[in-house]
């Protein structure tokens, strides 16, 4: 997924991470996707230290990419109280987001940090919770950290407000499937929809033109 | 695609399969309107600083459309036929604002680059006297003309009486011009409050020391003048009167005249040679592979 995201401590240390996911081989000789967090120095792009989700008790799935809340009010998780440092959250993402479930995980340097070896050795993400969904989009935060969003498959979104630690359910959730005509009706193929959604009665299935009052497009 | 918060943090963004762009209350997650298109918006949405307008782009054809974020109202739309003669790309690349919302970068899938400064354009008569003030009463971003000359008749010829006035005309003329500058100096330099419980955000390296810009007052007029114009061939921008821009949400002070730089329609800055085709991320600061 890349994607990667400047990352700060309070004491103004400055690396990048990212998200990242390769191609394992299994026994039966198919491949299944496994995510990886990197976290990198800024200023040369050394790898400080990375993390394969096949190192965990799951099924690994793939990463999304990584979301950022710069300088939080604090961690808004379970051991994350009163931390300041970057706070970064990302969800599963498989098949193209096809999967029924997954998880949603976070990363954030500890309020001590100085990048000692023992530092490094250290670090680890958390799994904030179990969903029943994955996502191939980032979230999204409010400026001091404490609200988190994220769009999930089957065009639904998420919202963690006021209070609601992001590993807790969210406050709520927002089923966004709607046809192009504005009603929930999806039903006909792409182009069908596409032609009702243009206003011109002329519709050549070779041509596949369709014309407005601002004058003219070609569906490829 | 990521959903996009509203710098007030008060409404989020979203562009869906099925083809739409919807706007949700972020606090309850009520949907507030939506906007069906005839393809996917693979770009993404990006909001102006002033919480007032909204961009998103037409994926199959690179249409950019900019929408009143509290109403759902549209205010204008552009494509690139209004500047290239042949004009068919598509734009899967997520696409860049600036920080004072003045202007738009994006790329088509052929690796054109195109930057766009947004807002319309009035004729600043640069020899007319310029008084200090920035904002008209009508909105507009450009400096009323105030006359200051005295009542002279020109007619009698030259006298002492009449040069003293004129030369007293060029001294305010001047202090005026002098002011004026000073003021979009300070307009530029101008930085938004944070509140203390906030730590002061590192500026990297790489960031522009005169990059703090304000992002509530709007694109600077003085500039405004200096980029070159594209008529452009589709409809109207629709504007949204002032008194339903005060009473959306308080947005403005009352009283104060709300000043809506997004309201202005798009006009081109430029297009790049085409250097690689682009279909991921492309934003401001950011590398684009070649």
């Amino acid at each position: 997924m890349g994607s990667p995201v400047i990352y700060q401590t309070r004491n103004q240390q400055t690396y990048v991470v990212l998200t990242h996911n390769s191609e394992e081989m299994q026994a039966n000789q198919t491949t299944t996707k496994t995510g990886h967090f990197s976290l990198l120095r800024a200023y040369n792009g050394q790898v400080v230290w990375t993390e394969a989700e096949w190192g965990r008790d799951t099924l690994p799935m793939g990463y999304g990419p990584p979301g950022l809340a710069p300088s939080p009010l604090s961690g808004k998780y379970h051991g994350g109280e009163q931390n300041q440092n970057d706070f970064v959250a990302w969800a599963n993402s498989d098949q193209d987001g096809m999967r029924s479930s997954g998880y949603t995980y976070a990363f954030q340097l500890p309020e001590n940090y100085l990048g000692t070896e023992n530092d490094i050795s250290n670090l680890a993400s958390v799994v904030l919770k179990k969903v029943r969904w994955t996502s191939l989009s980032r979230p999204v935060f409010d400026e001091d950290g404490s609200s988190m969003y994220i769009a999930g498959d089957g065009n639904q979104v998420r919202g963690w407000t006021g209070n609601t630690y992001f590993d807790n359910a969210a406050d709520w959730t927002l089923d966004l499937s709607i046809g192009v005509d504005g009603t929930e009706n999806l039903s006909g193929t792409y182009l069908e929809r596409l032609r009702n959604a243009c206003f011109s009665t002329e519709y050549s299935p070779l041509a596949r033109q369709c014309s407005d009052s601002c004058g003219t497009y070609s569906v490829q | 695609m990521a959903p996009t918060l509203s710098n007030d943090g008060q409404r989020l963004f979203v562009a869906t399969t099925p083809t739409a762009v919807h706007c949700v209350n972020a606090q309850t997650g009520e949907k507030l309107w939506s906007i069906p298109g005839a393809s996917e918006f693979l770009s993404g949405v990006r909001v102006s600083p002033d919480d007032q307008r909204v961009y998103f782009i037409q994926s199959i054809d690179g249409r950019l459309y900019a929408y009143d974020q509290h109403h759902g109202v549209q205010q204008w739309l552009t494509s690139c036929d209004a500047f290239e003669e042949d004009c068919s790309n598509s734009v899967r690349a997520t696409f860049a604002l600036s920080r004072t919302g003045q202007y738009l970068y994006y790329a088509d899938v052929l690796g054109t680059v195109i930057a766009l400064t947004l807002g319309d354009l009035k004729e600043l008569d640069l020899d007319a006297p310029q008084s200090p003030g920035i904002f008209d009463n009508s909105g507009g971003a450009f400096p009323t003309s105030s006359h200051t000359s005295p009542e002279t008749d020109v007619k009698s010829g030259p006298s002492v009486g009449g040069s003293v006035a004129l030369i007293i005309i060029v001294f305010m003329i001047a202090i005026g011009s002098g002011v004026y500058v000073i003021i979009l100096k300070k307009e530029k330099t101008r930085v938004r409050k944070k509140t203390s419980s906030h730590r002061r955000r590192a500026k990297p390296e790489w960031q522009d020391e005169d990059s703090d810009d304000v992002a509530s007052s709007g694109p600077d007029p003085y500039e405004d003048s200096m980029i070159s114009k594209h008529q452009l061939k589709c409809i109207e921008p629709k504007k949204v009167s002032s008194e339903e821009l005060i009473n959306s949400d308080g947005a403005y002070p009352e009283g104060s005249t709300p000043y809506t730089p997004s309201d202005r329609p798009p006009m081109l800055i430029g297009t790049s040679n085409r250097v690689a085709p682009l279909t991921e991320d492309f934003s401001l600061g950011a590398a684009v592979l070649v």
